[in-house]
């Protein structure tokens, strides 16, 4: 069969139009037909893959690291001394942290009904902001549930679910919003996505001092959102465009991009 | 010959869905292993019979990322095109590294750039809520991973050229036997 160059040009146009036709045609602009068989199908292989993955990046980054040991072990030497002499003063620190979790409600991390998922993919339309985990709506997750590292530091909320599988989106992205309120100052705002990179806490009323560092966590408004979960840190406060609020670039205190274990919050126990 | 170009798009769908992202690289991925099995097949079929191959791919991509379907399609299409004219220009001539590390390249770009545009057709439709930014910060990443993948899609390349060679080899010694 013989192929003219105009024939091509029309079939790739055909195939094209009826793909737009489909994406905007269709009920939920974003979601595809059959996706959750799809992700039900795919779900085993990707979870051997993700191991994979991880398990090669642990060593490329091993061997990435071989030659800054020598300068790290001094370093390390140094630090060890001067943890020790800051480890007496610890012990007041303790217990002062937990009276301010008694007076923030900061919950303990024991009090969550957790449920742990493995990142078995990321989101490839160029976009860092979206994972996938290998737990879904048949084990009882939902749209808005927070994700936790940790003891419990937020770094996303979950964005679709599937029968298996579910899509999380991450702090940093463009469309995520979390309600938050600073530790310090008790002050509440808005905790934005910046370009897939980065979030800042917005919409903090000019009547608030905000200090670089303070800590920033969930302010419970929201459905299922709970109170107490550490989002980061603040930097480089300033007032907004319209002198009305202020913001502040964060800090997370985890390098989220390399998560791959990871708990959704389902609830209060 | 199908069965093994079918293994290989999902291994390589697999690759870049799970395995790439999890080598704790900061910067974001989109179609890598797919887009080298598929150039390697542009060069090495005809776009007819390359077409089916470059949908299957770009459907499976599709699936995974939070654009509507067909992002990645009609990028592996464009590809497809751009690599039938090219070697229409070369003929009878087979490429050599230096025009293959170019052919990968210049895919690499052109994936990212009409995915970029298709986003922000995309947005502009209402389709897609956010904007789409390049990563400048990590831009230096993206340029030694394209690059890496490149010279791995030439040894690929050369692979599968000496698979065929091989086996015509010993197709036309078992006409001469018989």
């Amino acid at each position: 069969m013989k192929t003219t160059p105009r024939k091509k040009i029309i079939v790739l146009a055909v195939v094209v139009l009826a793909m737009f036709l489909f994406a905007f045609l269709s009920r939920d602009r974003q979601q595809k037909p059959f996706v959750g068989l799809f992700q039900s199908v795919i779900k085993p292989f990707s979870c051997f893959f993700s191991a994979a993955g991880g398990w090669t990046g642990e060593r490329v980054s091993f061997f990435g690291s071989i030659g800054e040991l020598k300068t790290d072990n001094e370093k390390l030497l140094e630090e060890n001394m001067n943890l020790k002499s800051q480890l007496a003063n610890f012990q007041d620190v303790k217990k002062e942290n937990e009276q301010l979790r008694k007076q923030i409600d900061l919950a303990p991390r024991g009090e969550y009904d957790l449920e742990a998922a493995i990142v078995i993919g990321k989101d490839l339309s160029g976009q860092t902001e979206f994972v996938y985990i290998d737990k879904g709506s048949k084990h009882r997750i939902k749209e808005q549930m927070a994700v936790i590292v940790g003891e419990g530091t937020l770094i996303g909320k979950i964005s679709k679910t599937f029968p298996t599988t579910s899509q999380v989106e991450l702090l940093f992205g463009k469309n995520s919003k979390v309600n938050a309120e600073i530790v310090e100052s008790g002050a509440k705002g808005i905790v934005r996505g910046q370009y897939g990179t980065a979030a800042v806490l917005d919409m903090i009323p000019q009547t608030f001092e905000i200090n670089k560092g303070d800590s920033v966590i969930t302010s419970g408004v929201g459905n299922l959102m709970p109170r107490g979960l550490l989002i980061g840190y603040t930097q480089d406060p300033v007032a907004t465009a319209d002198q009305l609020f202020q913001q502040a670039s964060l800090v997370f205190p985890v390098q989220i991009q390399t998560i791959r274990v990871v708990w959704v919050v389902r609830g209060a126990k | 010959m199908k069965k093994t170009l079918l293994i290989f798009i999902i291994v390589a769908f697999f690759l870049d869905y799970s395995f790439l992202p999890m080598l704790q690289m900061d910067i974001s991925f989109g179609a890598n292993f797919s887009l080298l099995v598929l150039v390697v097949v542009f060069l090495k079929r005809q776009y007819v019979e390359s077409f089916w191959w470059a949908v299957l791919g770009g459907v499976l991509l599709d699936y995974v990322s939070s654009v509507p379907l067909g992002m990645f399609v009609f990028s592996f299409l464009l590809v497809g095109f751009g690599l039938e004219f090219f070697q229409k220009k070369l003929q009878t001539k087979a490429p050599n590294s230096f025009s293959l590390l170019f052919l990968f390249i210049s895919s690499f770009v052109v994936v990212e750039t009409s995915c970029f545009i298709v986003q922000q057709v995309a947005h502009f439709l209402g389709i897609i809520s956010y904007t789409v930014v390049f990563e400048f910060e990590s831009i230096r990443q993206l340029l030694f991973l394209k690059v890496t993948l490149s010279f791995l899609g030439i040894f690929l390349f050369t692979i599968v050229d000496k698979i065929e060679w091989f086996a015509g080899e010993k197709s036309l010694k078992l006409k001469i036997d018989s």
